[in-house]
């Protein structure tokens, strides 16, 4: 009876959604309906459908397909370049720095990165590896960059804004393809992609490498090491279980390795022989299952989980502090009776390495290691860093009717870090978040955005981030915004549970055979150690803005004003050698920003953004990346059937107080149909216009222009 | 009293002749009367085939009304019988001109009604497809800085590319034309097609445009923002933004109006078109693109005064 009652329930549910579905259609009297075509599914569901960028409550960047191939970008932190307002630079050698709004130089820690849904915000360091991004730039479909916090929908460290990858659907990608690019400055880079089609789904797997040599103009008379290799995999796969149920995956992984430049504090006391290299291997996977209750409702539930395994190595030669040279007494550097003494001097590196000649022990410890007839402290110096992530989250979107829409969801997510060298081992955080947004339409041309993310975590306990919205839409595609928000930065596992021991690997043999004798201790570490307080509190922005959105004809413009108050900034140095972590610090912008888009004929785009920034800090390094303007201008020409032109030229005024950066790029493609499939070469030239380092002086490059061919078959 | 006599002779015959002709004027009035009266009830002799019989029965009380309207009388026969068949559908449109009759096709593929017309039929029809260039009028209304507009399209329907370009031409628009055998083939090559097109306009064609495609053409585009129009007013209801459609009301005006002019002039307009159109717009979609939201109807009486 149970069953049979059910199942009549279950058809009269049917016999009502269908009524929905087709109700409009027939309700007139005389519908001719072709022989199939009422079967046709509801596939644009108003559940499914985004919001229109004029009703967007925030500043939204879209790059699409075209104007990522009129970059022409090798790398995918170079398409950011085209938006208003963005650092997109290699400050730190050849590791990328992309930062809305940026401030410190390596600074990625106050912007959220996602790649389909899944954040590759680095969890224990606060960091985002844009190196290691397993995405190839021929895959993203589309970029949305959202200009300002919105921690209300995504959650902590939204903070300047998100990043909001969006690869191409296996479905959408033309087919499998393999390609090769070559130029100066080492480019040499190679793509391999395979796509297979079934009727309910596809699969997508890329193959890529890339490597380069970076800055390779020497440096006081030193070659600048920041070559890199980079290889990725990269999979997606998209299976629609049923008309209403989408299963997609996503997997894949890097591995990258980068040459680095030594650390500033090291040279101070060791000879580096053996300069620092980076290996990282990084791998993911990603299931979500997308299911549509009604045209009006729909669920999303994704679950995540990554890993990443970094190691940075130096060999290196302690000097002997008495004489600055190599020998056996740079082993005291490494010795237990330095380290006490260290920790005897508050951990002043100085004033330990000044009390030294007078402390008996160290002075009996120097003695010994003179004596043993050893050679010089040679040793290893080894990074280590695993970082993992968990995450649930379930999301919930529901239309109750044409003027009221609510997202609503969880999520769960566990942070595990693991480290020798900088956290003695390993920590971990959970964090659970309830999060839930409101479009309200009152009014015909008023739109109203009510939205929060309430997080609560082991390191920062309960947090609330809100947004109140409202725009005003003069006409279709015309809107004028009101925005305010708030939004945090999480105190990372590094920053709350710090305790570093920079360890001896490798030494030799005399040391290894003794190492209690001659160092005092088993597993020798460097004399210099830091620890957390584990008193920091997260970093706090407010926003408050004016943007304007609109539409005419082939002509498209953005506007931003805004001030941004970003209090309680952790600024100062927290590495092994100096860790000076406090909530001190402060950074106020004021400025404003536009971004226009002109096709004045179907085969010319134009394009153009330009930022006017002005920022208040209250120390030195919050300054480095705050370029005064920022611009770009790009031209797309198709202008022959299989042929594309385009130019782009960037500038940023002035990093770090002095340095232009202006770079000007061209590219010509040219498509060639073959019988079965197609020949696509490009030619690419990059040009330095100022002639100016990038932001540092020691990032320069030999020859100011560089180019690269490619030839890629797609078949 | 002869003079008399005969001027009375002659006044009577006088008043004879006149009587005779009034009465003969009477008869040839009355007769001219008769006949047309009898002719105005003689009607025309209709009959309808094909589709199902509700349909069938609802198109003929909506035509029988409207032709009355215009001063009609439909007299419904059998098919063997009828002055005009008027055949719903390609089956009874291919059934009717074995008949013998002359046929007015509704809701004819374009290629039958072509095929049938070009082999010399006393027949003509109406489409069941959309006007294409009507499609893309619509596509201006709505999207006034598309510019690129991509076309796809099987060899069966390749000819709405000829009607298309010749219109594209004269409107500063780029027709990218592409051609796809099955669907599979446009499964693999729709996503590069539409990089290059500002919109998509779907034409009628079972073979592309189905039921099992509309998943593939309707999200595929929507990943790249590209808006569709067409082809129907079902793949409307399915997420494409809007499609100019003929709705059985508008088929019964285009019909009634062809039957008065077969009657006053006893031949049929060639096969086209129709010229009555309704529009169906996604209003969800719609928004999404920012279309300024126009009526329907205020879309349609747009298309048709454009003609």
């Amino acid at each position: 009876m149970a069953t049979g009652g059910l199942m009549r329930f279950r058809g009269i549910l049917a016999l009502l959604v269908l009524i929905a579905l087709t109700g409009n259609l027939h309700a007139t009297d005389l519908v001719w309906v072709p022989e199939g075509a009422s079967d046709i599914p509801v596939v644009l569901t108003p559940a499914r459908l985004r919001q229109p960028q004029s009703e967007v409550p925030a500043s939204v960047t879209v790059i699409d397909r075209e104007l990522i191939e009129a970059s022409g970008a090798r790398e995918l932190y170079e398409v950011m370049r085209l938006v208003p307002g963005m650092s997109a630079v290699k400050a730190d050698g050849n590791v990328p720095t992309v930062a809305y709004h940026g401030t410190q130089a390596r600074d990625s820690r106050r912007m959220l990165v996602l790649v389909d849904g899944r954040s590759v915000y680095q969890p224990a360091f606060s960091r985002v590896l844009w190196n290691d991004i397993p995405v190839a730039v021929s895959d993203v479909e589309r970029i949305e960059v959202t200009r300002g916090p919105n921690a209300a929908s995504y959650g902590a460290n939204a903070v300047t804004g998100i990043i909001n990858i969006i690869t191409r659907h296996p479905q959408d990608t033309p087919g499998s393809s393999v390609m090769v690019r070559g130029g100066n400055n080492g480019v040499s880079d190679a793509r391999l992609t395979d796509v297979r089609r079934w009727e309910q789904g596809a699969l997508r797997t890329t193959v890529a490498r890339r490597a380069d040599d970076g800055y390779d103009k020497p440096f006081r008379g030193r070659e600048i090491r920041d070559a890199k290799l980079v290889e990725t995999l990269d999979m997606r796969l998209s299976h629609d279980l049923t008309e209403r149920d989408t299963l997609e995956v996503f997997a894949g992984g890097a591995l990258s390795e980068v040459e680095r430049l030594e650390e500033g504090a090291l040279l101070d006391f060791s000879t580096v022989y053996g300069p620092p290299d980076e290996e990282a291997r990084s791998g993911f996977g990603q299931v979500r299952w997308q299911r549509q209750w009604s045209p009006d409702h729909a669920l999303k539930v994704q679950f995540y989980a990554q890993h990443l395994d970094g190691t940075q190595r130096a060999e290196l030669c302690a000097h002997d502090p008495l004489t600055g040279e190599m020998g056996p007494g740079g082993g005291l550097l490494y010795s237990r009776e330095l380290r006490e003494l260290y920790e005897a001097n508050n951990r002043d590196v100085d004033a330990t390495l000044a009390a030294a000649g007078s402390d008996p022990a160290v002075v009996q410890r120097y003695m010994t290691l003179i004596n043993s007839g050893a050679g010089p402290f040679c040793h290893r110096l080894k990074q280590d860093v695993q970082e993992q992530r968990l995450d649930f989250e379930i999301e919930d979107t529901l239309r109750l009717n044409d003027r009221v829409r609510l997202v609503t969801g969880a999520n769960v997510r566990h942070d595990r870090g693991k480290s020798v060298a900088l956290l003695n081992g390993s920590a971990h955080n959970n964090s659970y978040a309830l999060f839930g947004n409101l479009e309200l339409i009152p009014l015909r041309a008023l739109h109203v955005n009510l939205g929060g993310f309430w997080q609560w975590d082991q390191i920062n306990s309960a947090r609330f981030s809100p947004r109140a919205a409202a725009i005003w839409r003069l006409a279709p595609g015309h809107g004028v915004r009101l925005v305010y928000s708030e939004a945090v930065r999480n105190i990372d596992l590094y920053e709350e549970k710090a305790d570093t021991r920079l360890r001896a690997y490798n030494m030799p043999a005399t040391f290894r055979a003794d190492t209690l004798g001659l160092l005092g201790w088993d597993n020798p570490e460097l004399f210099v150690t830091q620890t957390a307080g584990g008193d920091l509190k997260p970093e706090r922005v407010r926003s408050r803005e004016i943007g304007y959105f609109g539409r005419f004809m082939q002509f498209e413009v953005d506007l931003r004003v805004y001030e941004e108050s970003l209090r309680d900034l952790i600024s100062e140095p927290t590495n092994p050698f100096r860790f000076d972590a406090t909530n001190d610090n402060q950074v106020s912008h004021r400025g404003w920003e536009a971004q226009a888009s002109w096709r004045p004929h179907p085969q010319h785009l134009l394009r153009g953004t330009y930022a006017r920034r002005h920022t208040e800090a209250d120390i030195d390094p919050e300054r480095r990346l705050a370029a005064r303007h920022i611009s770009s201008m790009l031209w797309r020409y198709d202008f022959r059937e299989g042929w594309m032109f385009s130019s782009a030229y960037y500038l940023a005024r002035k990093y770090s107080n002095n340095r232009f950066y202006e770079q000007a790029t061209a590219q010509l493609t040219r498509n060639v149909p073959l019988a079965r499939g197609e020949l696509a070469l490009s030619a690419q030239l990059e040009h330095n216009v100022s002639g100016d380092a990038v932001v540092f002086r020691r990032n320069d490059y030999l020859d100011r222009s560089r180019y690269w061919l490619s030839a890629a078959l797609n078949f | 009293m002869q003079p008399i006599h005969s001027a009375r002779h002659g006044m009577w015959l006088t008043a004879t002749i006149a009587g005779v002709r009034a009465a003969m004027l009477g008869v040839v009035l009355w007769t001219a009367l008769w006949v047309g009266v009898a002719q105005a009830d003689k009607g025309i002799g209709l009959a309808l085939s094909g589709a199902g019989d509700t349909f069938q029965a609802r198109f003929g009380d909506a035509l029988s009304a409207r032709l009355e309207e215009k001063g009609e009388r439909p007299l419904w026969r059998t098919p063997e019988r009828s002055e005009l068949l008027i055949a719903l559908g390609d089956d009874a449109f291919r059934r009717a001109l074995s008949l013998q009759r002359p046929v007015l096709g509704v809701f004819v593929s374009r290629q039958v009604a072509l095929d049938a017309y070009a082999s010399g039929c006393a027949c003509s029809a109406f489409f069941q497809e959309a006007d294409p260039v009507r499609q893309l009028r619509l596509a201006r209304i709505l999207f006034p800085a598309a510019r690129r507009i991509a076309l796809v399209t099987s060899p069966h329907s390749a000819w709405n590319a000829g009607l298309l370009l010749a219109h594209a031409e004269s409107q500063d628009l780029v027709i990218e034309h592409h051609t796809a055998a099955n669907a599979a083939e446009l499964a693999r090559s729709l996503p590069r097609w539409l990089a290059q097109a500002d919109l998509l306009l779907a034409v009628h064609d079972p073979e592309l445009y189905s039921p099992d495609t509309a998943r593939l053409v309707l999200l595929t585009s929507y990943r790249q923002s590209k808006p569709v129009i067409g082809p129907d007013e079902f793949f409307v209801q399915a997420g494409s933004v809007a499609s100019s459609y003929t709705s059985g009301a508008d088929m019964v005006d285009q019909v009634a109006a062809a039957v008065v002019r077969f009657r006053q002039r006893g031949r049929l307009p060639p096969p086209d078109f129709s010229d009555h159109v309704s529009v169906r717009l996604n209003e969800h979609v719609a928004r999404t693109y920012e279309v300024p939201l126009q009526a329907p109807e205020s879309l349609a009486r747009q298309l048709e005064t454009q003609q």
